[in-house]
C-alpha cells in the first residue's frame, strides 16, 4: 500500500484519533497524542508545500454522482491548514506541559479540540457547499461544548449563549445554502459560481445577505459580534485562544472564499465588506479602552484585528490580500500568546481585573515581558512581525491611492496603543496590589510554547521574506476565481 | 562583567561611526529593501550619539546591576543607529519605533512615573510615528518608492501635504508647542539619568528628521511655495513655530519650582531655536542649527547628569528644598555653572558661537521680526539659568538632607568633568567644530561650507571672534576675582547661623522660607502677556479629548449587552431592514 497524497488526511486523522480516545485514556497518552497528532499534521502540511505550490491538489470521493465529497487544497487553503494545526499544537502543548486545569486534560476536551481542528480544516478544504455546512456545524457544536467545559456558572452561561447565537447563525447560512440549491441545483462551489450569475438579482441579494449575516455572526463582524466578549470572558483562556486563533480565521476564510468565488466582480461586495470591517475595527478598539478585565479587553482587541483583516481582504488587491493573510498568521500567533498568558496569570492571581494585576512584573517577570512583546506585535511596531503585515496592508492601500483606510487603521492603532500601554504600565506599576493565590513558582516548561511563539514573532518580523512567496501565491489563489474554476471544472 | 559588557554596548555608536564602510542592504519583503549607509548628516548625529551614549551609561552602572534596563538601553541605541543609518523611510521608521518603545519601557522603570506621564509619552510619540508612517505612505503612493531622495514634479498641494505630515511628526518629537505636553512630564518622571538621554539625544532625532525634510524637494523648502524675503515660505512657518515655542517654553521654565521640569522646558526652548534656524535653511543658519544641536547635547547631558547627582545625594528636586551645596558639591557646582553659561549662549563658551551663527542666519534672510523674538527668548532664558545655579548651590540649605549632602559618586563626576572639558575646549576652538563637524555636513547637503581660518577662530562674512583670546580674557578675570575673594575673605563678616539676621525688626524662625529660590519667578504671573501664557496650558484640551473618547467608548460599549435575545433581534432587524431598503431602491 502506498501512501496516497490526499488532503482528506487533515480531516480524517483528527477525527480518527478523536474516536480512538478510550484507547489513549487506557494507555495514559491522551495529552501526548493530542499534541503529537497536531504537530504531525503541521509537519505534513509544511512538507506538502512544494507540491501544492506547483498545482492545487484536488480530491473527490464519490459517493453517488453528483453527490460526493470534494476537497480542494491550494496554497491559501494549505496556509490556513498549517496555521490551524500549528495553533492546535501550541495550545495542546501548553495544556500538556503547562499543567492546565484537569477538565482540559480529560477525554471530552481531547475529543472536542480534535473535532474543532478537524472541522476548521474541513471548512477551509471543502469544495462543496453542503459539506461546508456540515463542517460549520461540527465546529460549532464542539465550540459550544468547549465553552461550557468548566461546568461553573459563567462557563455554562457562556456555552448556552454561544449555542443560541451560533444556531441562529447556522440557520441563516443554511437558508442561504438551500436557496442556492433551489436556484441552481448545484452544491459544488465551483459549479455554483458558474451558475450564480444567472440567478435573478433580487435573489442574489437575498442569498448574499443571508450568507453575510450568518457568516458575519460567526466571523465576529460588527453589528453581529455582541456575543463575543461574554463568551470569551466565560470560557477558559486556552479555549479562547483557539476561538480567536482558529475558529474566527476559518470563518473569515469561508466568507471571503465564497465572496471572491461566487461573485464574478468582487467590487460589488467590496464597499459593504470594507465598511463592515472598518466599523468593526473602530468600534471594537474604542470599546476596549474602557475594559477592566483582561479577557474582555483581549476579546475586543481580537474583534478590532478581525475588522482590520476584513477591511484589507475586502479591498481585494493582491498586496492588501497578501498582507491580510500575513496578518491572519500574526494575529493568530499573537492572540495565542496573549490568551495563554492570561491563562497563566489566572492561575497565579485570583482575578484578571486591571486593579488586581498591579505590579505583576514583580512576580511573573517572563509573563509581563511576553505580554509587552505581544502588545508591540499587535500594535504593529517593528521589529516584530505585526509591523510587516500592517505595512504590507497599508502599502497596498497606498499603491491604490486609497487613503481613508490608512487613516482609519492608524487611528485605530493609536486607540489600541491607548489601552495596551495602560495594561503594560499596570503590570510594571511600582506598587503591587496583587494577591497571589498560588505560588508554585514559575516553571519554565509552562512558558516553552509561549517562548516559541515569541521567537516566531521576532523571526518573521526581521525576515518576512521567508513567507513572502507563499503569501503572494496564496493571495493570488484566493483572488484567482477563473484559475480555480478552470482547475475544478476543466 | 555584565556591566563591562553593557559599557561596551554603549560604545557601539562610536564604533559604528568610525568603522562604517560601504552600504548594507537587507531585503525585507515585496520589493522593499532596507538600505543602510552613513551620510555626512547622519554621521554628525551619530557623533552626538557616540558622545552621549557612554556618558549616560556610566551613571547607570552604579549599584546593583539591572539587566532589563541594560537590555532596553541596548535596543534603544540599536534603534537610534538604525534610524540614522537608514537610507529609506522604512528603515528610518523601524529605528524610530524601536527608539519609541524601548525608551517608553525604560521610562517605566522609574518609580516616579504615573499613568498620565506614561500614557502621554507613548501616545504622543506613537502619534508622531503614525504621522510619519502616513507621510511615508503618501510619498509611496506618488513615487512607488520609500527611499529618502528628492522628488521632481510634485504638485503644490502634495508638497504641502508631505511637509505637514512629516513636519508634524518631527515637531511632536522635538516638543514644539502645542504638541509638547509629553515633554515636561516624561523628562520630569523619567529615571534621573535617563532624562539626560531623552533631552540631549532623543530630541535630536526629531531635529535629524526635520533636516531630512528639505532633502525630499530638489530645491529644499523654497520648492514648496516659493520664497519670502530671503528665505523659504514653508521655512518661515517652521521658524515661527520654533520661535513661539521657545518664547513660551522659556517663560514656563522660569516659573518652574522643580529642577528637572525647568530643564525640560528649557530643552523645549533650546530645540525651538534649532527649529527656527532650520526654517531659514541657509548655510549659515544650518551651520548654527548644527552647532546649537552639538552644544545643547553637551550642555543638557552635563546639566541632567549633575542634577541627577544632586537628587541622588539629597533626595530633593525642588529649589526650595535645596541650597548651599556649593561647598559640599563643588564639582557639581562647576558642572551647573559651565552648563548654564553654555545654555544661555554667553561667551566664552560655544553656546555663544551657535547663537551667533543662528542670529546672522536670520539677518541674512532679512527675517528681523523673528530675530527680535529669538533675542527676547534668549535673553529671558538668563533668568532660569540664574535660578538653576542659585537655587541648589547658593543661599541657605533648606532641608536636613541638603545640609549633610556630599559630592556625587564618581560615576556621575567622570561624565561631568569630561563634558565640562569638552565645552571649554569647544569654546576655545569654535573653528574646529565648524571645520571638522559642521562643514562636511554642509558639503554633503550641497551648501557652501562656512569655513574657518584657524581652529580657534569663528569667521563669517558678518565678522567673528578668536576663541583663545576670548577665553583668555575670561579666564584671567575669573582668576583675578577668585583671588581677590579668597584674599579678602578673612575680613568679611561671617554669620554663625543662617537665622542670625533680622529684617524689619523681625527675627526669622525655622519656618520662614529664607531661601531665595522660594517663590522665585512668581512675580512673572503679574506681567500681562506672560501671565496669560503661564496660566494657560494645553492639558485641558488633551484631557478633554481623552474624556470625550472615553465617553464615546462607554456609549458604544452599552451595545455589547449580555442578552442573547437582543443579539439575535439585532441581526434579524438588520437583515430585514437592509433587505427592505434594497428592495425599495431596487439595487
Amino acid at each position: 500500500m502506498t501512501f496516497h497524497f490526499t488532503p482528506v488526511w487533515f480531516i480524517a486523522i483528527p477525527l480518527l484519533l478523536a474516536f480512538l480516545a478510550p484507547l489513549w485514556v487506557r494507555w495514559r497518552v491522551l495529552m501526548p497524542v493530542l499534541f503529537s497528532a497536531q504537530f504531525a499534521l503541521f509537519a505534513l502540511a509544511l512538507s506538502w508545500l512544494p507540491t501544492v505550490r506547483i498545482a492545487p491538489v484536488l480530491e473527490t470521493i464519490v459517493i453517488a454522482p453528483p453527490l460526493g465529497i470534494h476537497l480542494h487544497l491550494d496554497t491559501v487553503a494549505l496556509l490556513f491548514v498549517t496555521l490551524f494545526s500549528f495553533a492546535g499544537a501550541v495550545v495542546s502543548g501548553f495544556i500538556w506541559l503547562g499543567n492546565s486545569a484537569p477538565h482540559l486534560r480529560d477525554r471530552p476536551a481531547f475529543i472536542l479540540i480534535l473535532l474543532l481542528i478537524a472541522g476548521s480544516n474541513g471548512m477551509v478544504l471543502t469544495g462543496d457547499i453542503f459539506n461546508l455546512y456540515v463542517f460549520i456545524e461540527i465546529v460549532g457544536v464542539s465550540a459550544y461544548a468547549l465553552a461550557a467545559l468548566r461546568r461553573d456558572k459563567t462557563a455554562l452561561e457562556g456555552g448556552l449563549k454561544y449555542l443560541i447565537v451560533g444556531s441562529v447563525a447556522a440557520i441563516f447560512i443554511l437558508f442561504a445554502i438551500v436557496l442556492l440549491y433551489l436556484q441552481t441545483g448545484q452544491l459544488n462551489i465551483a459549479a455554483l459560481a458558474r451558475a450564480f450569475a444567472d440567478i435573478p438579482a433580487q435573489m442574489q441579494l437575498l442569498i448574499g445577505l443571508l450568507m453575510l449575516i450568518g457568516l458575519g455572526i460567526k466571523a465576529e463582524l460588527f453589528p453581529f459580534n455582541f456575543w463575543v466578549p461574554d463568551i470569551y470572558r466565560g470560557s477558559d483562556s486556552e479555549i479562547t485562544a483557539l476561538y480567536s486563533g482558529v475558529l474566527v480565521k476559518a470563518f473569515l476564510f469561508v466568507l471571503f472564499h465564497l465572496t471572491f468565488i461566487l461573485l464574478a466582480d468582487p467590487t460589488v461586495a467590496r464597499n459593504w465588506l470594507m465598511a463592515l470591517g472598518a466599523i468593526t475595527m473602530i468600534v471594537a478598539e474604542l470599546v476596549a479602552l474602557r475594559q477592566q478585565d483582561l479577557r474582555r479587553m483581549l476579546a475586543y482587541s481580537s474583534l478590532g484585528q478581525v475588522g482590520l483583516i476584513t477591511l484589507a481582504l475586502a479591498f481585494a488587491s493582491e498586496m492588501t490580500t497578501a498582507g491580510a493573510l500575513f496578518h491572519v498568521i500574526n494575529h493568530t500567533l499573537i492572540k495565542l500568546l496573549l490568551f495563554l498568558l492570561a491563562a497563566l496569570m489566572l492561575r497565579q492571581f485570583a482575578s484578571l481585573k486591571l486593579a488586581d494585576l498591579q505590579g505583576l512584573s514583580r512576580t511573573m517577570p517572563i509573563a509581563a515581558g511576553l505580554f509587552v512583546l505581544a502588545a508591540l506585535a499587535v500594535l504593529g511596531l517593528p521589529p516584530l512581525s505585526g509591523f510587516v503585515s500592517k505595512l504590507w496592508i497599508l502599502k497596498g492601500f497606498s499603491a491604490a491611492q486609497t487613503f481613508w483606510p490608512i487613516a482609519l487603521i492608524l487611528i485605530a492603532a493609536l486607540i489600541e496603543a491607548g489601552y495596551y500601554f495602560r495594561w503594560i504600565r499596570t503590570f510594571y506599576a511600582p506598587t503591587s496590589t496583587s494577591t497571589r493565590i498560588q505560588s508554585d513558582g514559575e516553571r519554565i516548561l509552562n512558558y516553552a510554547p509561549l517562548l516559541l511563539i515569541a521567537g516566531l514573532l521576532i523571526v518573521l518580523g526581521v525576515m518576512p521574506f521567508l513567507l513572502e512567496d507563499w503569501l503572494t501565491q496564496a493571495a493570488q489563489a484566493l483572488l484567482g476565481r477563473e484559475a480555480l474554476l478552470n482547475a475544478v471544472l476543466g | 562583567m555584565l556591566k563591562l559588557l553593557f559599557l561596551s554596548l554603549a560604545l557601539t555608536p562610536a564604533a559604528t561611526l568610525f568603522t562604517w564602510n560601504g552600504a548594507v542592504a537587507w531585503p525585507l519583503f515585496d520589493g522593499i529593501t532596507l538600505l543602510f549607509d552613513l551620510t555626512p548628516l547622519a554621521a554628525f548625529f551619530m557623533a552626538l550619539l557616540a558622545i552621549g551614549a557612554p556618558f549616560v551609561a556610566l551613571p547607570m552602572l552604579r549599584g546593583k546591576s539591572d539587566e532589563p534596563t541594560y537590555a532596553l538601553y541596548a535596543v534603544l541605541l540599536l534603534g537610534m543607529q538604525l534610524l540614522l543609518l537608514a537610507g529609506d523611510f522604512i528603515g528610518f521608521f523601524i529605528g524610530w519605533e524601536m527608539m519609541t518603545w524601548s525608551s517608553y519601557l525604560l521610562l517605566l522603570r522609574s518609580p516616579r512615573i504615573d499613568l498620565e506621564g506614561a500614557q502621554s509619552y507613548i501616545l504622543f510619540n506613537l502619534a508622531s510615528a503614525f504621522l510619519l508612517l502616513a507621510g511615508m505612505l503618501f510619498l509611496y503612493s506618488i513615487t512607488d518608492d520609500f527611499r529618502i531622495q528628492a522628488i521632481d514634479g510634485l504638485l503644490t498641494p502634495d508638497k504641502w501635504a508631505l511637509f505637514t505630515l512629516f513636519g508634524l511628526a518631527f515637531l511632536i518629537k522635538v516638543g514644539a508647542l502645542p504638541l509638547h505636553l509629553w515633554v515636561p512630564r516624561s523628562y520630569d518622571q523619567a529615571p534621573d539619568v535617563f532624562s539626560a538621554f531623552l533631552s540631549a539625544l532623543m530630541s535630536k532625532m526629531g531635529i535629524y528628521g526635520l533636516m531630512l525634510l528639505p532633502l525630499l524637494f530638489p530645491d529644499g523648502l523654497s520648492e514648496i511655495s516659493g520664497r519670502f524675503l530671503n528665505g523659504p515660505v514653508a521655512g518661515y512657518v517652521l521658524a515661527w513655530i520654533g520661535v513661539i515655542t521657545s518664547i513660551i517654553a522659556t517663560f514656563k521654565a522660569i516659573a518652574q519650582e522643580d529642577m528637572k521640569r525647568l530643564l525640560a522646558y528649557s530643552s523645549i526652548a533650546q530645540v525651538g531655536y534649532i527649529v527656527t534656524a532650520l526654517g531659514v535653511g541657509s548655510s549659515l543658519a544650518i551651520g548654527g542649527a548644527l552647532f546649537q544641536a552639538l552644544v545643547h547635547t553637551l550642555v543638557k547631558l552635563l546639566l541632567f547628569i549633575t542634577i541627577a547627582g544632586i537628587i541622588l545625594q539629597t533626595g530633593h528636586r525642588r529649589f526650595t528644598d535645596l541650597g548651599q551645596l556649593i561647598s559640599r558639591m563643588p564639582i557639581s557646582f562647576f558642572g551647573v555653572l559651565i552648563g548654564i553659561i553654555g545654555l544661555a549662549g554667553m561667551p566664552p563658551l560655544p553656546g555663544f558661537a551657535a547663537k551667533y551663527l543662528m542670529y546672522i542666519g536670520l539677518i541674512d534672510a532679512h527675517w528681523l521680526l523673528l530675530l527680535a523674538a529669538l533675542i527676547l527668548s534668549s535673553t529671558a532664558s538668563f533668568v532660569y539659568c540664574y535660578k538653576l545655579i542659585y537655587g541648589p548651590f547658593l543661599g541657605h540649605a533648606n532641608s536636613p538632607e541638603a545640609k549633610i549632602a556630599t559630592e556625587a559618586p564618581w560615576h556621575y563626576l567622570v561624565p561631568q568633568i569630561l563634558l565640562m572639558g569638552m565645552l571649554v575646549a569647544l569654546g576655545i576652538f569654535p573653528g574646529w567644530a565648524i571645520e571638522v563637524l559642521i562643514d562636511p555636513v554642509l558639503i554633503g547637503l550641497g551648501m557652501t561650507p562656512i569655513g574657518a581660518p584657524a581652529w580657534s577662530v569663528l569667521a563669517t562674512s558678518y565678522g567673528g571672534y578668536d576663541g583663545i583670546a576670548v577665553m583668555g580674557v575670561f579666564a584671567t578675570i575669573f582668576v583675578l576675582i577668585t583671588a581677590l575673594f579668597f584674599l579678602g575673605r578673612g575680613r568679611m563678616h561671617r554669620a554663625t547661623s543662617s537665622y542670625d539676621l533680622s529684617f524689619c525688626g523681625e527675627v526669622p524662625t525655622a519656618a520662614t522660607p529664607l531661601h531665595y529660590g522660594a517663590g522665585m519667578g512668581r512675580e512673572l504671573r503679574r506681567v500681562p502677556l506672560i501671565g496669560w501664557i503661564l496660566r494657560h496650558t494645553t492639558i485641558n484640551f488633551y484631557s478633554g479629548l481623552m474624556h470625550q473618547t472615553q465617553a464615546t467608548a462607554g456609549m458604544i460599549g452599552t451595545l455589547y449587552g449580555s442578552n442573547p435575545q437582543v443579539w439575535i433581534l439585532f441581526a434579524v432587524l438588520i437583515f430585514a431592514l437592509t433587505l427592505t431598503v434594497q428592495m425599495l431602491t431596487g439595487a
